[in-house]
């Protein structure tokens, strides 16, 4: 992702206004509400049990009965599916929340603070860099055992790199602005400036980062379990179900073909929300 | 007098915006002659850009149109060229140069190349020969070193020298008229001297006839032999520049005279015309620059005043210069 | 030719980089539980040639002496040794590694090739129809996960229509081809999402740069100014983006070789991590962190051949 620098006006641009008609922005806001709304009443809208196997109906094409089918063990791919968004949208936002605050700290502190402690972290972001994250993020797991946790604890190891170089860069330009230069002036203390002062303002090019690597992370995120790294079965989690489906997919497409368009759509909805933040905020990310 | 090269006239711009279509150039008409230097003058968004890059037909924005008028060149009109034709009087008939001349060169492509490409393109030369004839171009507008210069790219130049390569680019197909777009004004003053000094040498040697866009009446007088005056859209006067400097018809005119910095008169001193140039979208009825005027009148606020024959070559569209003239404020002293 | 120096003095700076890429596999090795000789020498060998194999490998030393150790034995290409294949892990990564570089050239032909003319046309067709169909489907495809993307490309082109193999590498170049055309262009398709938008954007933007003005105000025809100033400084920041995303690019290749079987490193990578081979599984992390140095200096010498005002 390049990020250019943005725009920083007086006053306090992290305070988001809904104002106008950002089309983008709504249609984003309207599909990720969908899919919050799908998580949260999972248990009631879904039609079945997700786990409940039916010896009867295995690997039924979709029908009146199950509108996106059954798996090998008769499970209901619908109920399946969003139950999953519970699993997607969690790995999603926690592992994007949790490199988020890591990396904004240390971002922050180096760009304020400098000196050592900054040159250090430049040459520790050259390298971190340079790993493939996927490919660092499967060692990480590797260590740590598969498993969902490990994969949240694989994700802030990695992905508080990109939040930490953004926030730096934002500090550096801010540090020497002229209101930070009147709160020295009106002798603040440092951590005040800091994070009453700079933070606020330095984080809005990741908050409108973050939104896109959202989408990063889930894809990240079913990748892994698809690849039986990170969440096991039999739970109902998309890249988990993507798996089991290929196994049939000489006769059952609908297995693995569903929760596929979902995490695209998901997606696609993260997409949308940075794409319109970004425009709104004067931030390209 | 020399033969007619272009001549504009009745010329009307328009913007379509989102609340209604707004009339940029209104009615401007003038004419260019062989081996003359016409300065447009006016203000930043009187229109003299517009009308400078309507006569290439290349107008900055696809809201824009001619609405109407006639731009003959050579006595044919180029407004009812269509797109290929009118190619071919860019660059060859019509060249032109620009303000900036660092933005309007293609950063990673070699001068050499930047100035040999419509060479390469018109008349169909292998890169070869037709870098050889960039070298003689660059030397022609006092490059030194022509030949080795050709490989350089433009920020390897210095502004002076970019506006020296723009203007070989410009030449290249051998275009008789030249437009210039306030050719000097992100340059030094003493850069500014060399290149109107260079253009004036080229229009020796090429018998080329120039348009000057400027806002400067500084370098009005070092070059023009005509001048044309434009507010909020229109022209106001027309004359030959000893006339307008010596003995301008219209207060505006007489405005920008005045507010001009140069010599005893201290900066701080300087007179300004009260007010701002009116925004295209609210436009005062009759003459255009009645609000700012010292002069105005009932009439001047109520119909559009004429641009009015004064003498041969003097027109002026002030309805009160014969009074003004008698009472001494207007005219030759 | 000064422009070039940093050809000669990059690669030493790069040292201290590919220093820390060693350290953070270092530590990752000594993180993974258990005893690595333990699983060397499988369940039956007894404490004392444990502990002799130990002594051997340097193991019972403090761990900065075994980090120099590590790194003697990389300056000697020794990265370990994987106990599933039963050789020296650098050997197995050299049988492997042409797949995977394949694949990824192969996929960036394919992705230049979709790229350039969507790019090219959204541009052109900028607020109009075909503009807003190809952002809307770029960033529908920001979103498509590579390994469901190419399981519905092996369910529509090999399951339902017949015409490419699900899985494998082939022999031949030919084979190659026709084998890894379904991985290559699911990769392709991903990362062109990206790419696409990056190059439309910059695309406007130089379209609507003065020296187009000046261009055309020399006579030149629309397509000569596109072919011949536009593209190639809108070229320069994408070139870039690859550069950065090439991580992204490779993760992605790790879960295609998987997904399609294709005997790479990627795929040796994941199925070592369920065989718990733990050596390859860090040589080969390794390997594409180090690749990703060099061909980052590979895109910062195209982008100062491209663009003159460079200078690094």
């Amino acid at each position: 992702m390049n990020v250019k620098t943005p725009k920083i006006g007086a006053g306090r641009p992290w305070r988001i206004r809904f104002g106008g008609h950002p089309r983008v922005l709504y249609a984003g806001l309207s599909i990720t509400a969908f899919w919050f709304v799908l998580a949260l009443g999972a248990d009631f809208i879904a039609p079945f049990d997700p786990n409940a196997q039916d010896i009867a109906n295995v690997l039924h094409p979709p029908s009146l009965a199950h509108w996106l089918g059954t798996d090998n063990f008769g499970r209901d791919v619908l109920s399946r599916v969003i139950h999953g968004t519970r699993i997607d949208l969690q790995m999603g936002l926690i592992g994007v929340f949790l490199p988020f605050i890591l990396g904004t700290v240390i971002g922050a502190l180096s760009g304020y603070f400098g000196r050592f402690v900054d040159v250090v972290l430049m040459r520790v972001l050259d390298v971190m860099l340079s790993f493939p994250w996927l490919v660092l993020l499967i060692a990480i797991i590797t260590v740590l055992r598969p498993g969902l946790g490990s994969f949240f604890i694989a994700i802030t190891l990695v992905g508080w790199v990109s939040y930490a170089r953004l926030v730096r860069a934002q500090t550096l330009v801010l540090k020497s602005s002229e209101f930070v230069q009147a709160a020295v002036n009106l002798g603040y203390s440092h951590l005040r400036i800091l994070f009453r002062h700079i933070l606020p303002n330095a984080m809005v090019p990741s908050i409108v980062f973050s939104m896109s690597d959202v989408v990063l992370v889930i894809l990240a995120g079913s990748a892994i379990s698809y690849l039986g790294l990170g969440v096991q079965p039999p739970t109902a989690e998309w890249g988990v179900m993507i798996a089991e489906g290929q196994n049939f997919m000489m006769t059952a497409w609908w297995i693995s073909a569903f929760p596929g368009i979902s995490i695209v759509f998901l997606a696609f909805g993260f997409s949308l929300l940075a794409d319109g933040l970004g425009e709104k905020l004067g931030v390209q990310a | 007098m020399t033969a007619k090269v272009l001549e504009v006239e009745d010329l009307v711009v328009t913007i379509h915006t989102a609340s209604g279509v707004l009339t940029a150039i209104d009615g401007v008409s003038f004419e260019l002659h062989e081996g003359e230097v016409l300065g447009l003058v006016g203000e930043s968004g009187s229109g003299k850009t517009l009308t400078g890059r309507a006569i290439l037909r290349l107008l900055p924005s696809r809201r824009m149109a001619i609405q109407r008028g006639a731009i003959r060149l050579n006595g044919e009109d180029i407004t009812k060229f269509d797109e290929t034709r009118m190619r071919r009087v860019r660059g060859r008939s019509v060249g032109m140069i620009f303000q900036n001349p660092t933005s309007h060169l293609d950063p990673v492509m070699t001068v050499g190349s930047q100035i040999a490409e419509s060479i390469r393109f018109y008349e169909g030369l292998p890169r070869k020969e037709s870098l050889v004839r960039a070298a003689e171009l660059l030397r022609q507008v006092d490059i030194p070193d022509p030949a080795v210069r050709l490989s350089s790219f433009p920020h390897e130049f210095s502004g002076g020298m970019r506006q020296r390569v723009m203007i070989a680019a410009a030449l290249a197909c051998r275009p008789k008229i030249l437009i210039a777009d306030e050719p000097t004004t992100a340059l030094d003053v003493t850069v500014q001297a060399q290149i109107l000094r260079l253009l004036l040498g080229l229009r020796e040697r090429r018998g080329l006839s120039i348009i000057l866009v400027t806002h400067d009446l500084g370098v009005v007088a070092q070059t023009c032999d005509t001048v044309a005056v434009m507010y909020a859209g229109r022209l106001l006067e027309r004359a030959p520049k000893r006339n307008l400097l010596r003995g301008t018809l219209h207060p505006y005119t007489m405005g920008l005279i005045a507010s001009q910095p140069g010599k005893g008169k201290p900066r701080e001193e300087l007179p300004s015309i009260f007010g701002q140039q009116p925004s295209l979208s609210d436009l005062p009825e009759g003459c255009r620059f009645h609000p700012r005027c010292d002069y105005s009148e009932a009439q001047c606020r109520a119909a559009v005043p004429p641009l009015e024959e004064v003498d041969v070559n003097h027109q002026t569209a002030c309805r009160r210069w014969r009074e003004l003239a008698k009472q001494k404020i207007l005219g030759a002293a | 030719m000064h422009r070039f120096n940093f050809v000669i003095f990059r690669p030493i700076q790069m040292i201290p980089v590919l220093f820390g890429i060693s350290l953070i596999t270092f530590i990752l090795i000594h993180s993974i539980p258990g005893d690595p000789i333990r699983i060397l020498l499988g369940p039956r060998a007894t404490q004392e040639v444990i502990a002799a194999v130990h002594a051997q490998y340097g193991l019972d030393k403090p761990i900065y002496i075994q980090y120099g150790y590590f790194l003697l034995n990389l300056t000697k290409g020794d990265m370990g040794r994987s106990i599933v294949f039963k050789m020296p892990v650098l050997a197995l990564i050299g049988e492997r590694i042409t797949a995977t570089l394949f694949l990824l050239t192969y996929g960036l032909v394919f992705a230049l090739a979709l790229t350039l003319p969507l790019a090219i046309i959204a541009a052109i067709y900028r607020g109009r129809f075909p503009d807003h169909f190809i952002r809307l489907v770029s960033t529908v495809g920001l979103g498509f996960p590579a390994f469901w993307l190419g399981i519905m490309m092996m369910i529509v082109f090999s399951v339902w229509l017949g015409q490419f193999p699900v899985s494998g590498y082939g022999r031949t170049f030919v084979q190659h081809l026709h084998h890894l055309f379904l991985p290559s262009l699911t990769i392709a398709i991903a990362l062109s999402a990206v790419l696409v938008r990056n190059l439309r954007a910059s695309l406007l933007v130089e379209m609507d740069s003065d020296y187009v003005a000046a261009c055309r105000a020399k006579g030149l025809p629309e397509r000569w100014i596109f072919y011949r100033h536009v593209i190639r400084n809108s070229l320069i920041p994408t070139i870039n983006l690859l550069g950065v995303n090439l991580g992204w690019l490779i993760g992605g290749t790790v879960v295609i070789e998987t997904v399609f079987s294709v005997p790479g490193l990627g795929s040796l990578l994941v199925s070592s991590i369920f065989t718990r081979d733990y050596m390859v599984v860090m040589a080969i992390t390794m390997v594409f962190a180090c690749a990703i140095v060099i061909v980052n200096f590979i895109v910062d010498i195209v982008t100062v051949a491209l663009d003159p005002r460079i200078e690094l």
